[in-house]
């Protein structure tokens, strides 16, 4: 055959690939926003900047600064008691911070735990893994995590739960098929051949591969959990009074929408630029780990 | 049909099935864990005599195997046993709500379509540019707002300030309009970035570049050839989306006061009224099953492959 | 002879990220009726970018900057121009890389050979259609059209999807067909059969064939003519005994010393 295959001199220059560097780039600028507002709420209640988040009946139903009736002495507005909606705000958001970070490891670990399992050891541990995934994927399990918090009633262990069983699967499921490339490849082969335990096989050479996927799985878990968290706790299913969450502001912002509507404004905007900075931030880490597996 | 095939629908079949007895099993387990229903219905100050009475009523006194196996028969022959809190078959109230939330589901289904396939495919054919990115960042907002929130947004513009729409109930279909908008917003931004991801990887297939030599006009090439190719995982996302939205519109229920399956099922687990609440999820899990079913014959319809 | 296609001082670029590629750089190309002419170069040489030319297939990027190609009376590129559209399918057709993967696998056969005639020839009749597509996938020398036309891709060999995807580029009698790397996929049994299908072509009906391939070996044995391609340039041109027995440049020795010799 005369295939040619010669000539590097004159074969075009590929251009260099930018894509990593950049998906880098703009990880870093998605993060950082993430990071001070996450300083900020653990920070502020401790500069004494806020109002004092007390009742204050003579000043119910404040609108917030900016709008006609409004003073800076609330920025956010005062609920139906005069409480003062930025000292609820923040405290609210430091709970949700934590329990979407929270929510994300709960699900993220199981999920990567029985993924390496599944794609390792095949078999019949394989198999048993993938029907409860493929029941998990297939399967109203959110009505499942209703019948949970009936049961259990609401605390902050029961939503972990319920995030932890609503949330492993997607990472089950892509662990196993990376596991699954992994342990073909000839370093995996090498280690088997030259007597290497399991678990070492496992855990010190094929988890670091997939650290990368993981950790991006996970940043976009902690946008499904806050999302979670906040449904369930509008329908006074997650967190409870006295303890306070965006979600539960936004609960609470539900009976007055005629009256007040800012109570309800600003946590759920919050939500939504958290959670959407949090997907474009898992969105890029995904595309830079492999830019060809951009999630669905 | 060839014993491929046969083996194929047979896996399938053996699977959702698998996948169904895990539902039933885990709504009935939660059923039991619950304690003792005996106490919720009769309060806690009645007599040991009267609970026992109830219990064996219930049927609570059987052996736990027999009340499983009397569960799934229930289950297949469409009882779904009693409410706690209403004394009426669970089955015929969920038939009561049903049509409610169908009407929510469908409007918002076929919002979600309209909006979000042409949302995709126009960020497809104009993979890179500003068009692309202002599409995918739209959909990607749709899937990191609280739909409830936005619901609840909705009302406090178009009901509260400028009166055009009402906020809550059921009747004409002006009051289906927002409900319907909100539950759309998340399968819209779904549908959007699965069409665009699977449209994107249509149009780079050898057969679109054949079909453009070939002269046939752009639209033709983007609709009849990419879009075809592209439909499956589409066509998957709806019909799975729209089985969560039958059981999970809890929330937008909630929001505007809809009297659909969500409402119920909230009553059910703010009254702890477990037996509804067990109804509920297996009324779900059977509809998830089927829906899937659904998938897989709209798949075999569409790939000449599969067949 | 009449010509249908010329290419005269084609040049192109590609923008990307971090500059300009130049992907063809001036280069002049004809093809009369009855011919084939090969054009013939290592990956990234430009043959492809030149055959997408003829056809519009441009990638977004890229831009035509000096230059024109002309189908038969009708400049059809220029820059800034773009008319491909009008002889695309109709008077030139192209048959691809991987042609078995050129098939829509949705679509039987019958439905894409009738989708192109139904865009070329005005208000054809139903039936016409069928005689039409049974006549091309005779041509083809498949045995059995009426089985072909009613199965999808999948259910054909893979000879015989290549069969398909050229008589998809000829059913609308094109005078002119670019076969872009068609036989590379394919094993050496069927890529004989395949040359042989397009030599009958040529001879039966007369068309010009612009063959591209980076087999030196296979182009010389099929073409009258052939263009030797490097770094977006065309290095050498003639009469294919000519290029191969005495070449005038040192990159198209190189290319034949690189053929193993059998004697």
């Amino acid at each position: 055959m005369s295939q040619l295959e010669l000539d590097p001199v004159t074969a075009p220059v590929s251009p260099p690939r930018r894509a990593g560097r950049r998906a880098r780039t703009s990880a870093f600028w998605l993060a950082l926003p993430l990071a001070v507002a996450a300083v900020a709420v653990f920070v502020l209640p401790l500069t004494g900047l806020l109002p004092d988040g007390g009742q204050n009946l003579d000043a119910t139903r404040q609108p917030p600064a900016f709008l006609a009736g409004g003073s800076w002495a609330h920025p956010l507005g005062t609920d139906k008691l005069g409480q003062d909606l930025l000292t609820q705000f923040v405290s609210a958001g430091r709970l949700t911070i934590v329990i979407g970070l929270v929510g994300a490891l709960v699900a993220i670990g199981p999920g990567t735990l029985l993924g390496l399992l599944a794609g390792y050891f095949r078999g019949w541990v394989d198999r048993v893994i993938s029907i409860l995934i493929d029941a998990q994927l297939a399967l109203p399990f959110i009505l499942v995590a209703l019948a949970i918090i009936a049961n259990r009633g609401s605390s902050l262990p029961v939503l972990f739960l319920v995030l932890a069983l609503t949330g492993w699967a997607v990472c089950a499921r892509v662990t196993r098929a990376a596991t699954l490339a992994i342990r073909e490849r000839q370093f995996v082969v090498g280690l088997r051949a030259a007597g290497a335990s399991e678990p070492r096989i496992v855990f010190r050479h094929i988890l670091p591969n997939l650290a990368g996927t993981i950790v991006a799985l996970g940043t976009l878990q902690v946008g499904t959990a806050i999302l979670v968290e906040s449904a369930l706790s509008f329908l006074g299913l997650g967190v409870v009074p006295p303890m306070n969450s965006w979600g539960s502001m936004l609960a609470s912002g539900q009976d007055e929408l005629s009256q007040a509507w800012w109570i309800a404004f600003f946590p759920g905007l919050a939500i939504t630029v958290l959670v959407l900075l949090v997907n474009l931030l898992g969105d890029a880490l995904l595309t830079h780990h492999d830019p060809r597996k951009r999630r669905r | 049909m060839k014993a491929s095939t046969v083996r194929r629908v047979g896996g399938r079949l053996a699977s959702l099935f698998a996948s169904l007895l895990i539902a039933l099993s885990l709504a009935f387990l939660l059923g039991r864990l619950s304690g003792d229903p005996t106490a919720t219905i009769l309060g806690p100050m009645a007599p040991p005599e009267q609970r026992e009475a109830l219990r064996h009523q219930l049927g609570l006194d059987l052996p736990v195997v027999v009340q499983y196996l009397d569960y799934l028969k229930g289950v297949f022959t469409g009882d779904l046993g009693q409410s706690l809190q209403f004394y009426q078959s669970n089955t015929s109230m969920i038939a009561d709500r049903l049509p409610y939330t169908l009407q929510l589901v469908g409007a918002g289904m076929a919002l979600a379509l309209l909006v979000g396939v042409p949302l995709g495919v126009l960020a497809a054919t104009r993979e890179g540019t500003w068009w692309d990115r202002g599409a995918s960042t739209l959909a990607l907002l749709g899937q990191s707002v609280p739909v409830f929130w936005f619901g609840m947004m909705l009302v406090v513009l178009f009901a509260v300030k400028l009166g055009w729409l009402p906020a809550g109930q059921s009747g004409s279909p002006r009051h289906l309009i927002l409900p319907a908008l909100t539950m759309s917003v998340y399968p819209m931004a779904h549908i959007a970035r699965l069409t665009r991801a699977s449209m994107s990887d249509a149009l780079a297939e050898p057969y679109i570049d054949s079909a453009r030599a070939r002269g046939i006009s752009t639209r033709r090439v983007v609709w009849r050839h990419a879009f075809t190719n592209a439909m499956m995982p589409i066509l998957t996302i709806v019909v799975l989306q729209t089985g969560i939205l039958l059981s999970g519109a809890v929330a937008v229920e909630y929001v505007y006061s809809w009297p659909g399956l969500g409402q119920l099922a909230l009553q059910a687990i703010q009254f702890r009224d477990f037996p509804l609440v067990q109804a509920i999820v297996v009324f779900g899990a059977l509809v998830f099953v089927l829906l899937n079913l659904l998938v897989d014959v709209l798949h075999s319809i569409v790939d000449p492959r599969v067949r | 002879m009449s010509v249908l296609l010329k290419l005269s001082g084609l040049s192109i670029t590609a923008r990307l990220a971090d500059g300009e590629l130049t992907l063809l750089d001036d280069v002049d190309l004809e093809i009369r009726r009855g011919q084939i002419v090969g054009v013939v170069g290592e990956s990234g040489s430009g043959k492809t970018t030149l055959a997408r030319a003829v056809v519009g297939l441009l990638d977004r990027n890229v831009r035509v900057d000096r230059g024109t190609v002309t189908v038969g009376d009708e400049q059809v590129v220029a820059p800034g121009v773009d008319r491909t559209a009008r002889v695309r399918g109709s008077a030139v057709g192209m048959v691809f890389q991987d042609a078995s993967r050129s098939l829509n696998p949705l679509l039987k056969v019958r439905t894409q050979l009738a989708e192109v005639l139904r865009r070329h020839v005005r208000d054809i009749t139903r039936a016409e259609v069928e005689r039409r597509s049974v006549e091309v996938l005779a041509q083809m020398r498949i045995d059995d059209p009426g089985r072909v036309l009613a199965s999808y891709p999948h259910q054909l060999s893979g000879g015989l999807r290549q069969r398909v995807a050229i008589g998809l580029a000829v059913v609308t009698r094109p005078a002119l067909v670019i076969a872009d790397e068609c036989t590379t996929a394919l094993d050496v049994t069927t890529q004989t059969k395949v040359v042989d299908l397009f030599r009958t072509l040529v001879d039966e009906l007369g068309i010009g064939l612009l063959f591209v391939t980076h087999d030196l070996m296979l182009a010389s044995d099929l073409c009258d003519r052939i263009a030797v391609m490097s770094g977006g340039r065309v290095v050498e041109q003639g009469d294919a005994l000519t290029v191969l027995d005495r070449p005038q440049q040192e990159y198209t020795r190189r290319l034949l010393a690189a053929i193993p010799s059998w004697s």
